[in-house]
């Protein structure tokens, strides 16, 4: 889908999201940060989706919500058509959200029990259309056949707009979250873990949504999810985070087949397979020791401690992207002298 | 023909269905089957559990009906809760026997008692002794009714009989039962002998009040009347600089020094204001006086009203007076009277509508500050919240009531002073209350998808924490309520409450706390008046508090 002469619609250049530690009296401890996101980089490119994966604690959710500007980032861009949005101004960061939405994990907790859905999904179009900010103003009939449109479109049936969320079932709230999202007629929507906290079946169901939409208005994905099946099935292309870093970045058929980063060959062959006869016969890799605490500095590969495979050079450098194949990087001195190293154009 | 008739009717229904349909457009959603899909809020969902539980529902009805009794307290049948009827003074509460008939029995048990006491009555021995005992324990109540019973007895058996003097004071109490009328003036109006305009009193000028009152005062000379005025005035100043001046003694020409540099200050309009109030005062009490002495007159002469009367009457002239006349002895005092004779049932009446007033407007004052304060350090937190909660923590360490009672003695005790005292040293456990709300809430993910809808700080606020903490709100602020009440109460009875002659329930009990023995339903109705209110608030508090709680969804 991707196409090397379209520009991509969101760029990440080294971002960086630390959090303060509190310290046990209340104040912050000097200098004492979570690394949650250490220095990621990435393009998506219109109409594509970008899967995300990688381990509870890796960062993932936390760099959709920087890009969402939800977490300032502590360091580095997110670019926007150009504009940078840790440094926006709040008018131009309110234009720049129109187009970068949000679909929550949790459909019990992103829709607020006090609304009917009506309002939940008129909300962004009433808080836009009172800054002014639509492209033309809507009025309160149009903001309704808008809402009964969204309803429609994500499968829902427009007699229920006066219900409240807690009158339906995962799979329909998070398609109220889904038509939210869509209100505004975003171009980017940040999807963190839609579906991780709904039944396999509905699953199914809202990935196809999601596949539907996305041909139909021409989104482009941003899908984070800790499901290798699920980023396998919806994903273009496919980053695997481990502790606030990109490991391996490819597109999806490449990566499942040909995974690269010792960190990504661990990840898929802990993932079962539905054949009794090659999952039996599956081998695994299993890494020793515990995913280190993400609060200190790192001098060399921040799989260093857990790598099956690490050498002397591992611990005191931190390796750069390189290019294993077209559109294919990965982070691991192993590459060295195999594969150039990926340079970034900003 | 036929055809034109189908078409016509067809086209009015398709009218009508198109209308019903933008109709349910308009109140809610219809699906499939035309059936309107209505949704299920938490709130409604609440309210149906509340209904379920009964002591609520009791207690919810109970402050409806306490509610609509104050509302409607003006055109209730009731006395007036001002009027001082010094004859009326402790009649307890009867509900079948007038105040005449009270009044007599009074009159008459006091008479046997002296009988009594004198050794007139034929009483035995042993009974004798009783009556001592009682008395040595406090028990004079008793001795009244029993000397009053066994004094009747003997009346009518004739071993008893009143000497002279006290046959006419029970015949001059039956006179005045029969006869004495109070007689209460509403609005007067002038009628200007020029133009033939009327109008209140209040908005006339000086001049023609003094001819007014030299009138009333049967044709005196208008400069005397002025003198008579300016004096009055004059005196009535001195009392006040002398009451202001209490600690100090002032010699005489001390005192009318002052009283004319007061007079200077208030200057000359200022002095016509107070000549021309202390006109119209004595045009009333004169025009009251006179009227007692035209109906009384009537009555003598043998002319039959009509009591209660009700009438606008035209005196001296230039002056229509609305009149209520009524024979004052025939009233019944369900509730009994108070130490100044006014009725127990509407000075209770009134006083629950200024108390529950003082408990509504406390809660609403310091639920607005309340949630203002809660919900900002809440929301925003940080150096803003450490602020606004460490303001609440050093007033919540100084004395509460001390604060109220130093409040109300600075600002002077008025209702406005008590409304505003008592809300400014609430809001604190509200605040408080609504941070925590909101701080728990601002993390929940509807929020954070507020927030990446653009939506700004004040919308977050109001349109999602506010009503999501809501519930908590409503629960506390209907246990609030009976507090605000006990606590104005508390101040009433210390007497830096409601003020005389308005009355609150607290001020009702505090009063009653004299004489209490003799005189117990001035202390009892009140107090279980207001018992009644606070139960019952207080169970529909808890009624809501469980409505409002999910989790008691299965218990119901």
């Amino acid at each position: 889908m991707s196409d090397d002469n379209k520009k991509p619609v969101l760029q990440i250049r080294d971002l960086q999201v630390h959090f303060p530690i509190k310290a046990s009296g209340g104040g912050r401890k000097k200098g004492a940060v979570i690394r949650a996101v250490d220095g990621v980089s990435f393009d998506v490119m219109p109409g594509e989706t970008l899967g995300i994966v990688g381990e509870s604690g890796c960062g993932k959710s936390t760099t959709a919500r920087a890009i969402a500007q939800l977490n300032k980032p502590t360091g580095g861009k997110v670019l926007f058509q150009g504009i940078d949005l840790c440094q926006a101004s709040k008018s131009e960061l309110l234009k720049a959200r129109q187009n970068i939405q949000m679909i929550f994990q949790d459909p019990y907790a992103s829709l607020d029990p006090r609304m009917t859905v009506r309002s939940i999904i008129a909300e962004p179009l009433i808080i836009y259309n009172k800054r002014n900010l639509l492209p033309q103003k809507m009025t309160s009939i149009e903001i309704e056949t808008r809402v009964e449109e969204l309803m429609e479109r994500v499968g829902l049936n427009k007699a229920f707009k006066n219900r409240y969320p807690h009158e339906f079932s995962g799979g329909q709230r998070q398609r109220i979250g889904i038509a939210r999202a869509l209100a505004l007629n975003p171009e980017v929507i940040l999807a963190d873990e839609p579906v991780s906290a709904l039944d396999v079946s509905i699953q199914a169901q809202i990935l196809n949504l999601l596949r539907e939409l996305q041909k139909e208005l021409g989104l482009t994905f941003l899908f984070i999810a800790h499901d290798l099946a699920v980023i396998q099935y919806i994903s273009d292309k496919v980053c695997v985070m481990y502790l606030g870093k990109i490991v391996e970045k490819s597109e999806s058929e490449e990566l499942y087949h040909n995974p690269v980063h010792p960190y990504t060959r661990a990840l898929l062959s802990a993932a079962p397979i539905p054949d009794p006869e090659v999952e039996q016969k599956r081998q695994r890799i299993i890494l020793t020791g515990d995913v280190p605490s993400p609060d200190k500095k790192h001098v060399g590969c921040y799989f260093y401690d857990r790598c099956p495979v690490r050498m002397e050079k591992c611990g005191n450098n931190i390796p750069p992207m390189f290019n294993v194949g077209p559109h294919h990087q990965c982070a691991c001195w192993l590459q060295e002298g195999k594969a150039e190293i990926a340079t970034e154009e900003n | 023909m036929k055809k034109l008739f189908s078409k016509i009717s067809s086209f009015f229904s398709d009218k009508v269905r198109m209308s019903r349909h933008d109709k349910a457009e308009k109140k809610g959603a219809t699906n499939e089957f035309d059936q309107v899909v209505q949704g299920n809020s938490l709130t409604k969902d609440a309210w149906r559990r509340l209904r379920k539980n009964k002591a609520a529902v009791v207690g919810m009805c109970v402050v409806i009906i306490y509610a609509l009794i104050s509302l409607c307290a003006g055109i209730l049948p009731i006395y007036s809760y001002e009027e001082i009827i010094i004859d009326h003074q402790y009649l307890p509460p009867s509900l079948t026997r007038t105040a005449g008939e009270l009044m007599m029995k009074r009159q008459l048990s006091e008479l046997y008692a002296t009988a009594w006491r004198q050794g007139r009555l034929a009483i035995t021995s042993e009974e004798n002794a009783m009556l001592s005992q009682w008395i040595e324990n406090d028990k004079t109540s008793r001795v009244w009714d029993w000397c009053y019973e066994e004094g009747q007895k003997q009346l009518a058996a004739g071993t008893f009989s009143f000497n002279a003097s006290e046959q006419k004071k029970v015949d001059k109490l039956e006179e005045s039962i029969k006869s004495d009328i109070q007689v209460t003036v509403g609005s007067i109006r002038w009628t200007d002998p020029e133009t033939g305009k009327t109008r209140k009193l209040e908005k006339l000028d000086l001049m023609t009040l003094v001819e007014i009152y030299s009138k009333v005062l049967g044709g005196m000379d208008t400069a005397k009347v002025n003198a008579s005025l300016e004096s009055g005035v004059t005196s009535q100043m001195k009392t006040e600089v002398k009451a202001k001046n209490a600690e100090m003694e002032l010699t005489s020409e001390e005192l009318d020094n002052l009283v004319s540099l007061e007079i200077g200050s208030i200057g000359q309009e200022g002095f016509a204001a107070k000549q021309i109030a202390l006109a119209i005062n004595n045009i009333e009490a004169m025009v009251q006086s006179s009227m007692k002495k035209q109906i009384k007159a009537e009555i003598k002469e043998g002319t039959n009203k009509e009591f209660p009367y009700k009438a606008t009457e035209k005196m001296f002239d230039c002056l229509d007076v609305q009149v209520e006349a009524s024979l004052k002895n025939q009233r019944r005092y369900i509730l009994g009277t108070d130490n100044l004779g006014r009725d127990l049932l509407s000075r209770i009446i009134y006083g629950g509508r200024i108390s529950i007033l003082i408990g509504i407007v406390g809660t609403l004052t310091s639920l607005f500050i309340g949630i203002v304060m809660g919900s900002i350090a809440g929301y925003f937190g940080g150096r803003v919240d450490y602020y606004i909660m460490r303001f609440v923590d050093v007033l919540y360490g100084l004395p509460y009531m001390l604060l109220v009672i130093i409040c109300m003695a600075i600002f002077g005790t008025n209702i406005l002073n008590l409304f505003f005292a008592l809300a400014m040293v609430s809001w604190l456990t509200i605040a408080r209350m609504v941070r925590g709300q909101i701080m728990s809430l601002k993390n929940q993910e509807y929020i954070e998808a507020a927030r990446s809808m653009g939506a700004g700080g004040a919308r977050i606020i109001f349109k999602h924490l506010v009503p999501n903490s809501l519930s908590v709100i409503i629960v506390y602020s209907t246990l609030r309520v009976p507090e605000f009440i006990m606590q104005e109460s508390f101040l009433s009875f210390l007497g830096l409450g409601v003020q005389a002659p308005l009355s609150s329930w607290g001020s009702l009990i505090g009063d009653s706390t004299q004489g209490m023995t003799n005189y117990p339903w001035r202390l009892i109705y009140p107090a279980l008046v207001m018992t009644v209110f606070l139960f019952s608030m207080n169970f529909f508090g808890d009624g809501l508090r469980d409505a409002f709680d999910p989790q008691s969804k299965n218990m119901l």
